[in-house]
C-alpha cells in the first residue's frame, strides 16, 4: 500500500512515515502544498495523510484540486484548530477522516488503514478472502488461521490483492501502489514475488491473466 | 439645552414663526390705523372744503352761508365738530359743540392730540384761509372722535389676528410633519442599524437620501472592517494552533506512551485549546450574519458519518428549510457539531435533531444513550471553566463549548432527559 505525507513539520511527517512504513506501507512525503498536489495528482496512492495548515497551498486548496482532477483516494487530513469550521471545510472538500493535534501516530495508522479498506469496500477491519484472511489494523495475514511468513514485499503484493479479491489487477497497477515515487518499476520482480507466494498461499489461488494481470481467486 | 434634534428643529420653527407672526401683525395694524385714520382725515378736510366754500364775504365781513347738513353734527358731544374763526372772532360752529370752543394750534394742522370737554381724544383737522375780497384770515377746525377710529380699527384688526394666528398654527402643524417627515430616514437608519445588530443584514442598505449616504458608507466601512480584522485575528490564532500543535505531536510521539511528559503534553494542548476558545470568545463577532441551519446540520453529519456508520445509527432531522442562526457559521458549526459527536458517541442507534423557530430558536440533539442524571449536568457545564487546569482533554469538554458559545449570542444550553431514553441537549437563543 502507498500512502502520500503531505505535512510541513520534518520530525512529524518523518515520525508519520516511519510508522507507516513499520505498517507495510511505502511512502512518499510531501514538505508543502505545491509538492503534495503535484504528487497527489500524478501517482497513485491508497492514502493521502494532508496536514491542512500547509506552506505555499493550503490544505483545503491542496484536496479541493485533487479532487478536481478526479484524485478519489481516501484523504485523511491533520488539523491543528480541532474546531468544526476546520473538520467541516475539509469534509465539504472531499476529506474522509480527520485527526485533531496532537495526535498519536497509532490513531492515525489505524484511520488511514480504515480508509483503506472502506475504499475498497469492505466495512470491517478483517477481511476474508477464501482462506486467507487479512486483519488490516494488525497488517496480519493468516492463511487457513495460521500467520503467514512475508517479506515486506510479499505483504504489500499480498495485501493489495486481498483488499481487491475477484477482480483482475494489472502488473501497472500493482506497481503503482508498491513503489516509492521515484523508484524504478520493475514488473520482472513482481513476477518473482508472485511466484513465490503462490507456493505460500497454495496453487490456483493467484491466478496469471496472461496479458491483463493477476486475480486472487477465493473460489475454485 | 434641548437633546433632541426633533425638538430643536420645532423651538427653532416655533421661535421664528412667533416672532414672524407678531412682526406681519404689528406692520399689517400699523399701516391699517394709517389707513383708517387717513378715511377720517379725507372725510373731516371734505367737511372743511364744503364750508370754506358756504363762506361769504358781506361788507368786508365773513359769514357763513349755509352749514352742513350732518346728523353727527348736530348731536351734542358726539365729538363730530367744525368750528369757523376769523381771528378771535367766532363765525360759525356746529350745535354738536353746543356753546363750546374749539382751540387749535395756528396754521394748518392735522392730528389726534385734541380732548373734548369730557377728556375723549379727538382727530383735529385745522385750514386757514384768506378769502379774495377780505384781508381777515379765517381758520376752519373740524374734528372727528377718536373713539369711532379706535373702534372702525379694531373692527378691522380682531378678524387680521384671528387670520394670523390660525395661519400660525397651520405653520406649526406643518413644521410637526415636514421635521417629523425629515427625520423619517434617521429613523429608518436606526431600524436597518438594528437589523445588522440582529444579523439579518450584513450590511446597511444605502439610504435614499443623500445627506445620510455618507454616514450610512462610514458605518458599512465600519462593518467591514470590522469583520477584515476579525478574520485576521482568527486567521493568526489558527496558525498559531498550528505552529504550537504540530510540534507538540511530534513530540509526543517521540516519547515512550507511559513517559511523564505527556502529561505536560496534554496539559499544554488544554491551555492552548482553552486560550484559542477565550480568544475567540472574547474577540466579538462579525456582525449582520445569518446562517441557515439545515446545510450545516448536514455538513456535521458528513463529518460524522463514518462514526455513525459504524455503530449502526441514524439521525432524523427535523428542521424547517429557512430556519436560520443569527450569527456566524463557525459558531452554529462548533454547537451542532460538538451537540451531534457527543450524542454519536453515547447514543445506541438513533440520534434526533430538531430545530424550531418562533420567538426563541430552539436546537435540540437528542440521543438514546444513557443519558446523564441530574446531578451531573452542571458538572458538565462546569468542565469548560477549569479546562485550564485539571479538565478532561478532548471529548469532554464539548457541551461546556456549547454552553459558552450558547451564552455568548445571549442563550444558554439545557441538558434534559429525551423522549428517545438518553440526553437531550437543548440550546435556546433569543431568535
Amino acid at each position: 500500500m502507498r500512502a502520500l505525507i503531505v505535512e510541513d513539520d520534518p520530525t512529524l511527517a518523518e515520525q508519520l512515515s516511519q510508522a507507516m512504513i513499520a505498517a507495510g506501507f511505502v511512502t512518499d512525503i510531501a514538505h508543502d502544498g505545491e509538492q503534495g498536489e503535484f504528487l497527489g495528482a500524478t501517482e497513485t496512492y491508497d492514502v493521502a495523510i494532508l496536514d491542512l495548515g500547509l506552506p505555499t497551498l493550503s490544505g483545503i486548496e491542496v484536496l479541493t484540486r485533487w479532487r478536481d482532477q478526479g484524485v478519489t483516494m481516501p484523504v485523511l487530513i491533520l488539523t491543528a484548530r480541532g474546531d468544526w469550521t476546520d473538520k467541516v471545510a475539509g469534509f465539504r472538500a472531499g476529506a474522509d477522516d480527520y485527526a485533531v493535534k496532537p495526535f498519536r501516530l497509532e490513531e492515525v495508522l489505524l484511520r488511514a488503514q480504515a480508509l483503506i479498506r472502506r475504499a475498497a469496500g469492505h466495512a470491517r477491519p478483517v477481511i476474508q478472502a477464501g482462506k486467507l484472511q487479512l486483519d488490516s489494523q494488525l497488517g496480519v495475514i493468516t492463511h487457513d488461521g495460521s500467520p503467514l511468513k512475508l517479506t515486506a514485499f510479499e505483504a504489500r503484493i499480498l495485501t493489495y490483492l486481498i483488499h481487491h479479491h475477484d477482480r483482475i489487477v494489472s502488473r501497472t497497477e500493482l506497481s503503482e501502489h508498491l513503489y516509492e515515487a521515484e523508484t524504478d518499476r520493475d514488473f520482472k520482480s513482481i513476477e518473482v514475488v508472485i511466484g513465490r507466494l503462490r507456493k505460500k498461499v497454495g496453487e490456483g489461488v493467484i491466478q496469471t491473466r496472461r496479458g491483463e494481470g493477476y486475480v486472487l481467486r477465493t473460489a475454485p | 439645552m434641548i437633546r433632541s434634534i426633533r425638538g430643536r428643529l420645532l423651538l427653532l420653527a416655533a421661535v421664528w414663526l412667533c416672532a414672524a407672526l407678531l412682526g406681519a401683525f404689528l406692520l399689517i395694524s400699523s399701516l391699517l390705523r394709517d389707513f383708517v385714520t387717513d378715511r377720517f382725515d379725507a372725510e373731516a378736510a371734505a367737511i372743511a372744503d364744503s364750508l370754506i366754500g358756504q363762506l361769504q364775504v358781506q361788507d368786508g365781513a365773513v359769514t357763513l352761508d349755509d352749514t352742513p347738513v350732518d346728523a353727527r353734527f348736530l348731536l351734542p358731544f358726539s365729538g363730530w365738530y367744525w368750528q369757523v374763526d376769523a381771528g378771535d372772532r367766532l363765525i360759525d360752529r356746529s350745535a354738536s359743540l353746543l356753546d363750546g370752543r374749539l382751540s387749535g394750534p395756528a396754521g394748518d394742522f392735522t392730528g389726534g392730540a385734541g380732548r373734548d370737554s369730557d377728556g375723549a381724544g379727538l382727530r383735529t383737522l385745522r385750514r386757514e384761509v384768506t378769502l379774495p375780497d377780505s384781508e381777515a384770515m379765517v381758520a376752519i377746525t373740524v374734528t372727528a372722535p377718536m373713539d369711532q377710529i379706535r373702534d372702525s380699527l379694531r373692527q378691522i384688526v380682531r378678524p387680521l389676528a384671528v387670520a394670523l394666528a390660525v395661519l400660525g398654527l397651520g405653520l406649526a402643524a406643518a413644521s410637526v410633519i415636514q421635521v417629523t417627515a425629515g427625520l423619517k430616514s434617521l429613523v429608518r437608519l436606526r431600524v436597518d442599524l438594528a437589523r445588522v445588530r440582529r444579523g439579518d443584514s450584513p450590511r446597511l442598505a444605502m439610504p435614499d437620501v443623500t445627506e445620510l449616504r455618507p454616514l450610512a458608507a462610514e458605518i458599512n466601512g465600519a462593518l467591514d472592517q470590522n469583520a477584515v480584522l476579525l478574520t485576521r485575528s482568527r486567521q493568526h490564532l489558527g496558525n498559531l494552533a498550528h505552529s504550537l500543535k504540530t510540534p507538540l505531536t511530534a513530540l509526543s510521539n517521540d516519547l515512550p506512551q507511559d513517559h511523564a511528559g505527556q502529561a505536560l503534553i496534554a496539559r499544554m494542548d488544554r491551555l492552548i485549546g482553552w486560550h484559542l476558545r477565550r480568544a475567540r470568545q472574547q474577540g466579538g463577532r462579525v456582525l449582520g450574519q445569518q446562517t441557515p441551519i439545515a446545510p450545516v446540520i448536514d455538513d456535521i453529519l458528513l463529518v460524522l458519518r463514518w462514526p455513525m456508520q459504524d455503530k449502526g445509527m441514524t439521525a432524523q432531522i427535523d428542521c424547517p428549510p429557512d430556519a436560520a442562526f443569527p450569527a456566524e457559521r463557525q459558531d452554529l458549526e462548533e454547537i451542532v457539531g460538538n451537540l451531534c459527536e457527543n450524542a454519536v458517541k453515547w447514543g445506541r442507534s438513533h440520534l434526533r435533531i430538531s430545530v424550531t423557530t418562533g420567538a426563541t430558536l430552539r436546537l435540540a440533539v437528542q440521543d438514546d444513550g444513557p443519558g446523564l442524571p441530574p446531578d451531573q449536568a452542571p458538572k458538565a457545564l462546569a468542565r469548560g471553566g477549569r479546562l485550564d487546569e485539571q479538565g478532561p482533554s478532548g471529548a469532554g469538554l464539548g457541551l461546556a463549548i456549547v454552553a459558552d458559545l450558547a451564552a455568548l449570542h445571549g442563550g444558554e444550553l439545557l441538558l434534559e432527559r429525551s423522549e428517545l431514553g438518553g440526553l437531550a441537549a437543548i440550546v435556546d437563543l433569543p431568535a
